[in-house]
């Protein structure tokens, strides 16, 4: 048996590795001939997507099923039948990710005929393709002119008509097209018409940006038409500020489209028997986001609805592991089985395998030429140039059939594939540090022309084969992995992280500072779904009380972390509580709290001013005129992504309950993104009045009487409110800082930050720098509880795939110490960013005198503990030599500059 | 040598950190961000890897110019790898100056996000080296 995963975009592939890597069987069924779905569309999928792809490919856990569809679905939780274009498989239990399409019916108003008008998807296309562009400018496909004048027009097919909710992923991604282009392109003149930004963090910084030093031009306004004559296009747009209708000729128009279900999904809901909400999602709740209506069937990623990449990924691991709940764990996890190497001989032999990455490499320079002056190079005895799926049965073939014990592959960029080649080494018997890569793909033939980039190639190569010719096999040792977990944080996130690990079967401590579980739940009167915030906390509370794999410490901290993935110690105390604690993994999940407002729209003196927390508490409330304001407050925090929707929530309950009240909304952006769209219509239709300012003009309160300029109006209002309703900021939890440093993960804003191996695409959102460590909820930014749920379960299937290990290999890049050389100096002690090295007292040998010992005492050594990180400051500073950082060695780093 | 000053293709190596600006040099690919071939990237955990020993070395191998690069100050992947580096650098300058080399080692900061600025900081090096002429130690050593 084993789980299917019916989608193989990205939210699929997400899910696939993550249950193939924790040793359960998948089925990973995609409609198309090819993995990637819409992201390997996207103009920076080579970043990420395709080492996954390959690895998936490769993954003796992953039976993938290319050009099929799931025909038929029969049984149940625990004993499905899946007819998959024909044949049967039995699986325990359903992940589906089918993804979504995009908007098509863009009216012909915005000239989309015409060449130059293109929908943001083919944009992306065109910008990832620019290298066949002459001189890699963006040229007009009309005439093949420069552009210089670029316009993006958003919310095109959603927010309308025939698509009423937001999509969500439009203004980010339409920032980041505009950021691209403005990177590559300086001089180019942007505009971006919208109606709201909807960022949130990190993107809104990005938003700000690109309206601050990129200069480029956000103008609200909807945009009715694009008019396509004589080769211009021209844009139709209301100037707010002056109440004019104003004219802007472009060079090029790009539509940022919206999203749909995907066109499969009907047919996949009738299949599968998942109810879809009215706008042909799958539907799921908001405490049970990754459910859907049958039980062992669950979704992930904009199946569910409109979202990024990032939101989607989450989800889909998410859903992972909900799913592997149900099945059992039946096969090996690669890299699991006892590895020997073989003795590597004196005599370097090296292979190298240079491959043409799909014409990538190939297409740029001048390959033959380049493995013609490879092989004259020293103790290089074979070269190969091949794809990439042939160059990895290659290695292993080299190394098991020519006794090659040094390998170099040529192509991609190391950062992508290294771990996989490595891997492929030590298949074949080879110590994986054996390994030398060189960057042909990224760092040569993409931005060098053909003659340069082959002559660079050749001497990138013969600095890899020199440095190859001083690799060393780096011991390895295998330590076993503590299948426990620690979960830092019992508030909601927090309950579901752990539970989750629990149910999966590893032992679970829950650390909670406060004296009890909840967090910020205990402050939540009722959710936008109607489900009390006592009745949800009380049902996760209890389950985790009750959960025999579960220690609960309250009133409690956790110090003096020690360790590395798998093998972490540390000290849990608190009232009456000391416990030295082992553990594998560790989620932080320590959630935010509200920035207290004080003296903002005199906030603390007045009364009658609140926050949004304490209003939906308050609720019924008998004020005649209530004044929301969502933007105005400052003061230090984040804003969360639910701060609009539990404004307008509040809003539309106050009119609800007193219909003769007035309730206004002051805002500078309405961000109820998705299906929250529908919210905020409904708020407007009961009366709600919004009203929008300028953040140039904020809204004052004075006397009792709220002024604020509405820019919709061009006139300022005045209100007399009863009740001030103000939205406080969010900050990150106070113990963050002493996390961070005890777990190595930085901050941002005071909120953890994930891995960031890809600056764009962020397809590992709860993994840290620090493997091990796992981040979720409110800790990484304020959401909303479902996309805290999502993500809770998120980090908790990563950390499974990290306790389902029976053992980790000890990282080969650490420092060393050569005893005899160390003069116990203890400059590295004093250098070492993690405190990993201490001086130890090593006997200094006896000497023997005829009959006399003379023993001289104990010299002090410096010893590398197993905190190591790496970075090799050690080995740079040590005046002696006598430390050194394994793979980055003096005499290897030498090698390569010799001959740079 | 033989070639005149301003018309000689310089011979630059750089060291870069495998997190920030190694990563920031592939952005500049998957951007196709097009820049002179002349620098020769050495990869390395962190640029606290850095020996100045690396930087004399080079030059005396012959290379026009050399420069180090990382993370932005408080970004670096190993906390303060990055301030390690921009203390032995002002160190090593010291030395450099004396020898009149100072001016061929550079060092800045590009992160992952910055391809744009690593291909426009390989085309300024360039120039600014190739204005700076072939390395004098080059006739002293080869």
């Amino acid at each position: 048996m084993g789980i299917a995963v019916i989608g193989g975009g990205v939210a699929g592939i997400t899910a696939a590795l993550d249950l193939a890597d924790a040793g359960y069987k998948v089925y990973l069924i995609e409609k198309n001939a090819q993995l990637g779905g819409k992201v390997s569309e996207l103009a920076e999928c080579e970043m990420g997507l395709t080492s996954r792809i390959v690895k998936i490919e490769n993954h003796p856990n992953i039976e993938l099923m290319l050009s099929s569809e799931v025909e038929g679905l029969s049984g149940s939780a625990g004993d499905f039948k899946l007819n998959v274009s024909g044949n049967e498989i039995g699986v325990e239990s359903v992940v589906l990710t089918p993804g979504y399409d995009v908007y098509d019916n863009i009216a012909k108003g915005y000239a989309i005929d015409n060449p130059d008008v293109l929908p943001s998807l083919e944009f992306e296309g065109m910008l990832k393709a620019c290298t066949k562009c002459e001189n890699g400018a963006l040229v007009r496909p009309s005439d093949g002119k420069p552009v210089k004048k670029i316009g993006f027009i958003k919310c095109i097919g959603s927010r309308c008509q025939d698509n009423e909710i937001c999509s969500t992923a439009c203004c980010y991604y339409t920032a980041k097209e505009a950021w691209e282009v403005k990177e590559r392109y300086p001089d180019m003149d942007i505009y971006i018409f919208y109606m709201d930004v909807r960022t949130f963090g990190k993107d809104e910084a990005l938003v700000s940006d690109l309206k601050g030093k990129y200069g480029v031009k956000y103008i609200r306004s909807r945009v009715p038409e694009v008019i396509a004559e004589d080769g211009t296009l021209t844009v139709k747009y209301e100037d707010l500020a002056k109440g004019t209708v104003e004219q802007l000729d472009l060079d090029m128009v790009v539509l940022a489209v919206g999203l749909l279900p995907s066109k499969t999904m009907g047919k996949l809901a009738e299949i599968t028997g998942v109810k879809t909400d009215k706008y042909g999602y799958i539907e799921t709740s908001m405490t049970s986001p990754l459910e859907t209506s049958v039980s062992g069937i669950f979704a992930g990623g904009v199946a569910t609805a409109p979202m990024k990449v990032r939101e989607s990924v989450a989800q889909a691991s998410g859903a992972a592991l909900k799913a592997a709940l149900l099945s059992g764990r039946t096969e090996m996890i690669p890299g699991q089985e006892e590895r020997k190497y073989i003795e590597v001989g004196e005599e370097p032999k090296i292979g190298v395998f240079i491959c043409g990455c799909n014409g990538d490499v190939a297409g740029s320079m001048d390959v033959p030429a380049v493995a013609e002056y490879v092989e004259e190079l020293r103790d290089v005895v074979a070269v190969n140039t091949n794809t990439l799926k042939e160059t990895m049965d290659a290695i292993e073939g080299g190394i098991v059939d020519q006794g090659l014990n040094r390998i170099v592959v040529a192509g991609f960029s190391p950062r992508e594939y290294e771990e996989m080649f490595r891997d492929a080494c030590a298949k074949a018997g080879l110590n994986p540090y054996l390994l030398e890569m060189v960057n042909l793909r990224e760092q040569c033939a993409w931005v060098h022309g053909a003659e340069d980039a082959t002559k660079a190639a050749k001497s990138l190569m013969t600095m890899a084969v020199e440095r190859a010719r001083y690799l060393e096999p780096v011991p390895i040792e295998q330590y076993p992995v503590t299948p426990k977990a620690l979960v830092v944080g019992g508030g909601v996130a927090g309950m579901n992280a752990a539970l989750d690990i629990a149910t999966a079967g590893y032992d679970v401590y829950l650390v909670e500072k406060e004296s009890e579980l909840g967090g910020k739940l205990k402050e939540i009167p009722e959710l936008q779904n109607g489900v009390k915030g006592s009745d949800m906390l009380s049902e996760f509370a209890d389950k985790v009380t009750s959960n025999d794999n579960i220690t609960v410490y309250t009133g409690a901290a956790v110090e003096d972390v020690r360790g590395r993935a798998g093998a972490f110690k540390a000290k849990v105390t608190g009232a009456g509580v000391d416990d030295e604690i082992d553990f594998g993994a560790a989620v932080l999940a320590t959630g935010a709290q509200e920035f207290v407002p004080e003296g903002y729209f005199g906030y603390g003196q007045a009364q009658n001013v609140v926050t949004q927390f304490e209003f939906a508490k308050m609720l019924p409330v008998d004020a005649n005129t209530i004044a929301m304001v969502i933007d105005g407050a400052s003061g230090d925090g984040v804003y969360s992504k639910s701060n609009s929707i539990e404004a307008v929530t509040n809003a539309l309950k106050a009119k609800k309950l007193k219909p003769e009240a007035n309730v206004f909304v002051l805002y500078q952006e309405i961000k109820t993104y998705g299906k929250w769209e529908m919210l905020y219509k409904e708020a407007r239709e009961s009366g709600v009045i919004f009203l929008r300012y300028d953040a140039e003009k904020p809204p004052v309160l004075q006397d009792g009487v709220l002024s604020v300029f509405d820019v919709i109006f061009n006139d300022e209002v005045q209100i007399k409110p009863d009740l001030m309703v103000i939205s406080a900021l969010m900050q990150p939890a106070a113990e963050n800082e002493q996390l961070s440093k005890m777990f190595m993960v930085p901050l941002k804003n005071g909120f953890f930050l994930e891995e960031q191996e890809r600056p764009k695409l962020v397809l590992t959102p709860v993994d840290t720098v620090n493997e091990g460590v796992f981040i979720c909820g409110s800790a990484v930014y304020p959401a909303m509880i479902d996309e805290t749920l999502a993500m809770s379960s998120a980090a908790a299937s990563r950390a499974c795939v990290l306790l389902a290990k029976n053992f980790i290999e000890t990282p080969g890049i650490v420092s060393v110490v050569d005893d005899e050389i160390c003069a116990g100096c203890g400059v590295c002690v004093e250098i070492c960013p993690v405190e990993a090295i201490e001086l130890v007292d090593e006997p200094v040998a006896a000497v023997t005198y005829s009959m006399m010992t003379v023993i001289s005492g104990n010299k002090k050594v410096a010893m590398v503990t197993e905190g190591c990180i790496g970075c090799g400051s050690c080995a740079s500073y040590c005046p002696s030599d006598a430390i050194s950082l394994q793979n980055f060695k003096a005499k290897q780093l030498y090698a390569q500059l010799d001959f740079a | 040598m033989g070639e005149e000053k301003g018309g000689f293709e310089p011979k630059i190596v750089g060291f870069t950190c495998n997190w920030c600006t190694y990563a920031g040099a592939d952005l500049a690919g998957t951007s196709r961000k097009k820049y002179p071939p002349n620098a020769r990237l050495i990869r390395m955990m962190c640029t606290a890897r850095f020996d100045p020993m690396f930087a004399f070395k080079a030059l005396l191998n012959g290379a026009d110019g050399v420069f180090i690069s990382g993370c932005h100050p408080g970004e670096c992947h190993y906390i303060k790898g990055n301030f390690y580096a921009r203390r032995r650098i002002a160190a090593m300058r010291t030395i450099l100056k004396q020898l009149g080399l100072d001016d061929r080692v550079k060092s800045y900061w590009i992160s992952a996000s910055e391809g744009v600025k690593f291909a426009n900081t390989m085309k300024n090096i360039t120039e600014e080296i190739r204005e700076l002429g072939p390395n004098p130690m080059r006739d002293k050593i080869l």
